[in-house]
């Protein structure tokens, strides 16, 4: 959670200082953040890369276990696209990029600000944090009505970190592992699914 | 869109050949953090001084949460039948 508060603080400072004009044009108008987003996807993969635990957890087990993420993907794609209908100004590709964002806010809306536009880029921050906060609130009564995997369906991407503890307290161990085997293959999916969908 | 898939698998190749190293990892993660701050910040910037962006604030923040909430209810009504699937119908996922 701590992590979570800098990144939006990083996003609001730079916003401020945006909106107020406090900063030089050339720090405004450069490619640089191109460059940035290349370095961080190569990072990104590092990380993902190294996850050895995780990756061997799917070898293993993925067949079954894969349809827990799948199912995510349908339901975040289809879910976020049917709620387009209401928002005349967002289309259904878009709308359905952001909930490919699966609450990994900060890559999905520095890809999607990069390669399509800002505005759709700060939606896509504030939906998924918002999906983020959404799990942290509303675990207890997800798995109360819906049953023990509605937290990790809620989570996302967030299932391995951010909102695993609330998920392993609330849906049970056997479940957390579940948890931390859809977020991550959902982490590993936030930037293809992304990117493919803007482009299709 | 093509850089994208490029880099990432660069990296997750990287990561994996990588596996062993947890000091070089361990600079990884911290050059991470530091991108993922950095990035943020421009990406602030950007859209700080983009007035499609912030004149639309309460608008996007709706839209935002809608979509949110049409993303976590799509994905718990697809999860049901897979939770009856893997944890109901078979006797155990333990075979191994």
């Amino acid at each position: 959670m701590k992590d979570s508060l800098i990144i939006i603080a990083f996003f609001a400072v730079g916003l401020f200082l945006g909106i107020y004009d406090f900063l030089p044009e050339i720090m405004i108008n450069n490619s640089y953040s191109t460059y940035a987003l290349y370095l961080l996807l190569f990072l990104v993969g590092i990380s993902m890369g190294a996850d050895r635990k995780t990756w061997l957890l799917l070898k293993n087990k993925g067949k079954q276990l894969l349809f827990v993420p799948a199912a995510i993907t349908a339901g975040s794609l289809a879910g976020a696209g049917a709620v387009s209908v209401f928002l005349p100004e967002i289309s259904l590709k878009e709308a359905a990029a952001v909930g490919a964002g699966f609450g990994y806010y900060s890559l999905s809306s520095i890809i999607i600000a990069e390669i399509h536009s800002d505005l759709l880029g700060v939606t896509a921050l504030l939906s998924n944090i918002s999906r983020e906060i959404i799990t942290l609130a509303l675990t207890p009564f997800f798995v109360k009505y819906f049953g023990p995997l509605s937290s990790v369906a809620s989570g996302g991407a967030t299932a391995m970190d951010t909102t695993l503890p609330v998920i392993a307290k609330f849906s049970g161990k056997e479940i957390a592992a579940v948890a931390l085997f859809s977020g991550f293959v959902l982490t590993v999916l936030t930037p293809f699914a992304v990117t493919l969908i803007l482009n299709f | 869109m093509i850089n994208v898939f490029l880099f990432l698998s660069a990296g997750i190749i990287t990561g994996w050949c990588l596996k062993k190293r947890k000091k070089a990892l361990f600079v990884f993660d911290k050059s991470l953090t530091a991108s993922v701050f950095l990035l943020l910040f421009l990406f602030g910037v950007e859209a700080g001084t983009n007035e499609q962006v912030t004149g639309s604030f309460l608008k996007t923040g709706f839209s935002a949460i809608l979509l949110s909430t049409g993303a976590v209810a799509g994905s718990i009504i697809l999860i049901i039948p897979v939770y009856k699937l893997i944890f109901k119908d078979d006797p155990k996922e333990e075979k191994k």
